[in-house]
């Protein structure tokens, strides 16, 4: 029993394990600490999601190629941005001043979806399997039970299992699904600290 | 576990309870209801709060996990496995879907909540100064933010709830209740809604919404003195309403439709970028910008020149961040930026 509780996705498991080295590798790339973060998060989700589609001999050494991957990407992202503003000029009708916000949403969304992540690597693999294809891919139930041959009912079974497991997960870490929810709808203000401090402001 | 023969009541079995719940959301998922099912899962549900608390908390965590969808955007071209063809069209948008689908049937049941408790009543103003937001939550839960300079008057009687939106926009995220529809009366138009999203403007004569969830039935307002009984007055309303649906955009002059789009999300989530302090444009004209801009503000801008008017402007501003603004037009489009006094500039172009 307690075997099979701690039986993780091996791609977390070696996340897990080598976080602190992949940021130390990552320092030959990027200066701040916050930007080395964002870059393992990165690097551990484009794994997750690779684990997912096909087997993955060596998750150690697949993590530290996603994230050198990563840091590389995001240089050249900066690069660019540099030039930005010169190609906008041609253009009038862009004014460019987004970097911050964007910044900060993608960001917040980031971490969000690596908690989810991380707690569908909490299941057991055939339920993996089930909520990937559901939630990734999008497929419907019935589509899932004839790919992976199973009946229906087999396939709501893992799902159920799949959202105790879920459920524990982010009571353990203090999560709230509401908060996840609202953002994955675009409404989500709870995050907001401005609006939060108007509030406070405003209710005397 | 304490067994019922016994004659001892069992304490609500949290594990089994949740266990439950989460096989309710599977099944929920997987196919269409029949009756008789939906009858089964109000039995199940009115058992305890704690069984209809877990249902909620599993259809929550359900649509939350929406946003691993996410991940797609992660995948590089080169490494994309083959697809499986008809992926992408087999993909079902419905965020927020179980959620909803759950409140539906609470609320089709009435099990445990309604049955006990009166409708909350409210009678209350509330009011924004400028460059001020606030977000309220009302009695029934339903939450409503409040944009700058607004003004918004809730009363809540045991049969309606109703918003009166003399100034301003707001935007409303309604808790569904069917016996007490949800009415928003702004300029010369009514906005009714059962349980949904949306958002309403009032400028000078214009009244604009936008459905961001959900649906709405928009009528005109008859004025009260010709109205017999509110009854009456209703049923006429109803009868030349018009009904929008979420991603419609309408406004209104005079009570009178004067334009109806179809927005896409982006657009929509655009549109409601107030929400979180941010103004995004996307080639408005520089005129209609300012107009956008001083709501926020007691900054008067002046535009020297005429020709700036119609300059298309793009990108986000932090509302209320006139100086941000200003900048960035000087920096851009190379326009001069004359400080006449402290609340007051004049914009012309750089010679």
């Amino acid at each position: 029993m307690k075997a099979e509780k701690n039986k993780i996705s091996p791609i977390l498991q070696a996340f897990l394990e080598n976080k602190d080295a992949i940021e130390r590798y990552l320092r030959k790339y990027l200066n701040s600490a916050e930007d080395i973060e964002d870059c393992a998060q990165e690097a551990f989700l484009r794994s997750f999601l690779a684990e997912s589609r096909e087997k993955i001999d060596s998750p150690k050494a697949y993590l530290f190629m996603a994230a050198k991957n990563v840091a590389l990407n995001e240089l050249a992202k900066r690069a660019n941005s540099s030039t930005r503003h010169i190609e906008d000029m041609e253009n009038p009708t862009v004014i460019v001043d987004e970097k911050h916000v964007a910044a900060d949403e993608t960001l917040d969304s980031r971490r969000k979806l690596a908690v989810l992540a991380e707690a569908i690597c909490h299941m057991p693999p055939k339920c993996r399997q089930v909520f990937i294809m559901r939630k990734v891919d999008g497929f419907r139930v019935r589509e899932i039970a004839i790919k992976l041959n199973i009946s229906v009912s087999a396939v709501e079974k893992h799902i159920a299992t799949g959202l105790v497991k879920c459920h524990d997960y982010f009571s353990a870490h203090g999560y709230d699904p509401s908060e996840f929810r609202k953002m994955a709808s675009g409404g989500g203000l709870a995050s907001y600290g401005r609006t939060k401090a108007l509030e406070a402001d405003d209710e005397r | 576990m304490m067994n019922d023969k016994d004659g001892i009541i069992p304490f609500p079995d949290m594990g089994q309870i949740r266990d439950e719940a989460a096989a309710w959301v599977a099944q929920m998922d997987a196919r269409e209801m029949t009756n008789a099912q939906r009858a089964e899962l109000h039995a199940w549900m009115a058992q305890s709060p704690a069984h209809a608390t877990a249902l909620r908390q599993f259809a929550d965590l359900w649509d939350c996990l929406d946003l691993l969808e996410e991940l797609n955007s992660l995948e590089e071209p080169a490494q994309t496995p083959a697809r499986a063809p008809g992926a992408s069209w087999t993909r079902r948008r419905a965020v927020g879907a179980m959620a909803a689908c759950v409140a539906g049937i609470v609320g089709a049941g009435a099990v445990y909540v309604a049955a006990r408790r009166a409708p909350p009543l409210q009678d209350a103003v509330y009011e924004t100064a400028k460059g001020v937001q606030r977000t309220v939550t009302l009695a029934d839960g339903s939450t409503m933010i409040l944009n700058t300079d607004s003004r918004a008057h809730v009363r809540y009687t045991k049969d309606g709830r109703e918003v009166v939106l003399s100034r301003g926009e707001a935007h409303f995220d309604v808790e569904k209740d069917k016996s007490r529809a949800f009415t928003v009366a702004a300029g010369e138009n009514v906005v009714r809604a059962v349980g949904t999203a949306f958002s309403v403007k009032v400028l000078d004569s214009t009244v604009e919404v936008v459905v961001a969830e959900g649906r709405v039935k928009m009528a005109p307002r008859l004025a009260e003195d010709h109205a017999a009984g509110a009854l009456e007055a209703e049923e006429d309303a109803a009868s030349v309403s018009i009904e929008m649906a979420a991603g419609d955009n309408a406004r209104f002059n005079r009570g009178r439709l004067e334009r109806l789009d179809s927005l896409s999300h982006a657009e929509i989530d655009r549109k409601l970028l107030w929400r979180k302090g941010m103004l995004s444009f996307e080639g408005e004209p520089l005129a209609e910008v300012i107009l956008e801009v001083e709501r926020y503000t007691d900054f008067v801008i002046e535009l020297d020149d005429p020709g700036l008017k119609t300059v298309p402007i793009g990108g986000r501003f932090k509302v209320g961040d006139v100086d941000g603004l200003l900048n960035a037009l000087a920096q851009m489009l190379h326009i001069e930026v004359e400080y006449v006094d402290e609340k007051h500039v004049r914009l012309s172009r750089s010679a």
